[in-house]
C-alpha cells in the first residue's frame, strides 16, 4: 500500500464530521485514550470534563468495516470501536 | 539550515520546519551548555508586511537524553502566542519601536517555557508571557535593534537563560551549487558536467532565522545532578534533538477565517545531527522520519551504512574518488558518528557514546571544555570541542560531513583504508586555509561571543532582496 502523507490521510479515505460543541456519550470499554505529547493515561473523568466545554469535537470514522471511530477534542483523542454507532452516523448523512 | 525544507511535507510548513540544532559548552560560561534550535528557514529580511514569527499552534521542544539511551529524559517546551495592539491596521508597527514593549509594535509575540523531567515524572512551567523581540524591519522602525533584542534575553529563577526570536542565519552553505547535481564550485572543473572552478557562494548570506536558545547549568542536564568528573564519565554525554508538534486535526477556516486545531500533539519535524534527513534519508521516507522519535532510527541504519552520496561522488567526479568507489562494506564510522556516538579508544581523549541503540541525536560530551582556538572543522581539525561533539554555530558541518562521507573517517574503523587525496581537500565555501572563526570574513560577522551567540538579524531596509542583479543561467 502506498504511503500516505499526513495531509492525505486527513483529507481522503475516511469521513470526517465536525460537530461544534457536541456531547457524545459512548461506552469506554475497548477504548483507547490518547492525550498530550507524553501520551499519559487519561481518566474517563478527565475526558468527560473536557467534553463539557464549548470547544469543537471532531469525529473521524477511520474504518467503516470495523467501526473504528476517533473522537478529537481539546488535546484528547479517544479511539473507540462501535460498528452500530458508525452505522447510525453514516445512515444519518 | 542544515535541515531546511528537507522533507516534502515540512517544506510546506515553515513555522514548524526545524532548520538547525546547535549544542555546545558555553565558551563564556563553561559550567553551562547552550542549546539552540532554529526554525522558520530562509527569511528574507524585507519579508513584510507580516514578517516572520513562531507558530502559535506549534509546540517546540528541545529534547535531551542523559541516560545513554535515545529516550527523552528532559524536554524544554515552548509555546507562543501572538497579540495585536491594533487589529484595525495593516501595519506591523505604527511608529518607531524603541523598547520591547513599545505600543508602536503592533504584532507582538510572547512565549511560555516549561521543563519535563522523566526522573521526577512531571512537567513544570518555568515562565510565561516572555517577550520575543520584533523582526528587524529597518532603521526607521527600529533605530537601535541590538540592545532592544537583548531585552528578550531572560534569566529564569530556576537557573536557565532563554531567548526566542529572530536572529541572523548562522549556517553557511552553497545551496545553489550543491543541489545542482552535487556541484562544488571550487572543484567544478572536475565535475561530470564541468565548468571553470569558482569560489563557493554562501546562499544564506543576508538571511534570517527564528531562534530558540536556552543556556542550562550542566548539573541540571546530567542524570546524577553533578558536573561530569571527566571525559569518560558516563554522565558526561547527552543526546539532543529538537522537535515540533502540531495537534492532530486541523479544521481550516472553521471560525471566522481562523483555523481550529483539536486533538493530541503529533510530531511533524525533528532534527539531531545536521543534514541527516537532508542527505541520508531517501525522499520517500523523509516525512515518516520527521514523525518518529530518534529511538526508531534503527530502520534507517542501512542509509547510514551505505549513504547514497558515497555512491554518487565517484560518478559526479570521475577519477577523483577511486578509493571511495572501492569501499564495499558498511560505513561503521558514519554509524558511530551519527547514530551511536564514538566510543572510548577511537579518538584519543574523546568519547560521546550513548549506547548501542541507533538514534540520530546530536551528542555532546560536556566534560570537554570550549576550545581556546576553535577550528571550524571540529574534530576533523583536531578540535575536540567541535562537531560531531555537539555543534557550535560556526562549525563547517557541510564540509565536515562531505569529507566524512568521502572517506576521511573510514580509517577509524578500517585502518588499512587510505582515503583519496580529494576526500581531505574538498570544501563547500570556506577555503581550508581558513580554519579559525576569525578568518570567516562576512560569515563570521553573523556570530556573537555571548548568548544567544547568533548575531543581530539583518534589517529589511538595508537588505531588500536576495540578489541585486539576478541571472538566468538556463534560458
Amino acid at each position: 500500500m502506498a504511503k500516505l502523507s499526513r495531509r492525505d490521510f486527513i483529507q481522503k479515505g475516511s469521513i470526517g464530521v465536525a460537530a461544534a460543541g457536541a456531547m457524545l456519550v459512548v461506552p469506554f470499554s475497548g477504548t483507547k485514550v490518547l492525550s498530550n505529547i507524553d501520551n499519559k493515561p487519561t481518566s474517563n473523568g478527565a475526558v468527560q470534563e473536557a467534553l463539557k466545554g464549548s470547544d469543537p469535537v471532531v469525529i473521524h470514522i477511520a474504518d467503516k468495516s470495523t467501526g473504528e471511530i476517533h473522537f478529537y477534542f481539546g488535546d484528547k483523542e479517544v479511539v473507540h470501536t462501535n460498528p452500530s454507532l458508525v452505522a447510525q452516523l453514516l445512515a444519518s448523512i | 539550515m542544515s535541515s531546511h525544507r528537507e522533507a516534502p511535507e515540512i517544506s510546506k510548513d515553515a513555522v514548524a520546519d526545524s532548520t538547525d540544532l546547535y549544542a555546545f559548552v558555553s565558551p563564556d560560561s563553561p559550567d553551562t551548555v547552550t542549546i539552540i534550535a532554529n526554525y522558520v528557514p530562509l527569511q528574507l529580511p524585507s519579508g513584510g508586511p507580516n514578517f516572520y514569527e513562531f507558530g502559535d499552534d506549534v509546540l517546540y521542544s528541545i529534547n535531551i537524553s542523559n541516560s545513554n539511551s535515545p529516550e527523552t529524559d528532559i524536554s524544554y517546551r515552548f509555546r507562543f502566542k501572538t497579540v495585536y495592539e491594533n487589529p484595525n491596521t495593516f501595519l506591523y508597527n505604527t511608529g518607531q519601536i524603541t523598547s520591547i514593549d513599545s505600543p508602536n509594535w503592533n504584532r507582538k509575540q510572547f512565549y511560555s517555557v516549561g521543563r519535563y523531567d522523566r526522573q521526577s515524572g512531571g512537567y513544570t512551567m518555568l515562565a510565561e508571557n516572555l517577550p520575543c523581540p520584533p523582526c528587524n524591519v529597518g532603521p526607521r522602525s527600529i533605530p537601535s535593534y541590538a540592545p532592544l533584542a537583548q531585552q528578550a534575553v531572560q534569566s529564569l529563577p530556576t537557573g536557565e537563560k532563554v531567548f526566542a526570536g529572530q536572529r541572523a542565519e548562522g549556517f553557511y552553505v552553497d545551496l545553489g551549487s550543491i543541489f545542482d547535481l552535487g556541484d562544488l564550485r571550487p572543484f567544478q572543473e572536475l565535475q561530470l558536467i564541468p565548468s571553470a572552478a569558482a569560489a563557493g557562494v554562501n546562499a544564506t548570506a543576508g538571511l534570517n532565522v527564528h531562534t530558540i536558545a536556552i543556556q542550562v547549568p550542566i548539573s541540571m542536564l546530567t542524570a546524577n545532578g553533578s558536573m561530569p568528573t571527566g571525559v569518560d564519565d558516563p554522565n558526561a554525554t547527552i543526546g539532543i534533538w529538537t522537535s515540533a508538534s502540531r495537534q492532530k486535526v486541523r479544521m481550516w477556516n472553521a471560525q471566522g477565517g481562523q483555523d481550529v486545531n483539536v486533538g493530541p500533539e503529533v510530531q511533524v519535524s525533528r532534527l539531531g545531527n545536521p543534514l541527516f534527513n537532508e542527505v541520508i534519508v531517501p525522499v520517500g521516507m523523509k516525512d515518516e522520519w520527521n514523525s518518529l522519535p530518534p529511538s526508531s532510527d534503527s530502520q534507517f541504519l542501512s542509509y547510514v551504512q551505505t549513504p547514497e552520496l558515497q555512491g554518487l561522488l565517484p560518478v559526479l567526479y570521475p577519477g577523483v574518488f577511486p578509493n571511495l568507489a572501492s569501499i564495499k562494506g558498511p560505513r561503521a564510522d558514519l554509524v558511530a558518528i551519527l547514530l551511536t556516538g564514538l566510543p572510548q579508544g577511537v579518538i584519543p581523549n574523546f568519547q560521546n557514546y550513548t549506547g548501542p541503540k541507533y538514534a540520530d541525536m546530536l551528542r555532546l560530551n560536556m566534560a570537554i571544555p570550549p576550545a581556546s582556538n576553535p577550528s571550524i572543522y571540529g574534530i576533523l581539525g583536531g578540535d575536540l570541542a567541535g562537531f560531531p561533539n555537539g555543534r557550535r554555530v560556526f562549525d563547517d558541518v557541510t564540509t565536515i560531513e562531505l569529507r566524512a562521507i568521502a572517506g576521511v573517517t573510514y580509517p577509524l574503523v578500517n585502518p588499512s583504508y587510505t582515503p583519496d587525496a580529494a576526500a581531505g581537500e574538498i570544501y563547500d565555501i570556506v577555503n581550508p586555509s581558513s580554519t579559525s572563526v576569525s578568518q570567516l570574513g562576512t560569515i563570521g560577522e553573523t556570530y556573537m561571543s555571548n548568548f544567544p551567540y547568533l548575531g543581530t538579524p539583518w534589517d529589511g531596509f538595508d537588505n531588500p532582496g536576495s540578489t541585486p542583479q539576478p541571472v538566468l543561467g538556463n534560458p
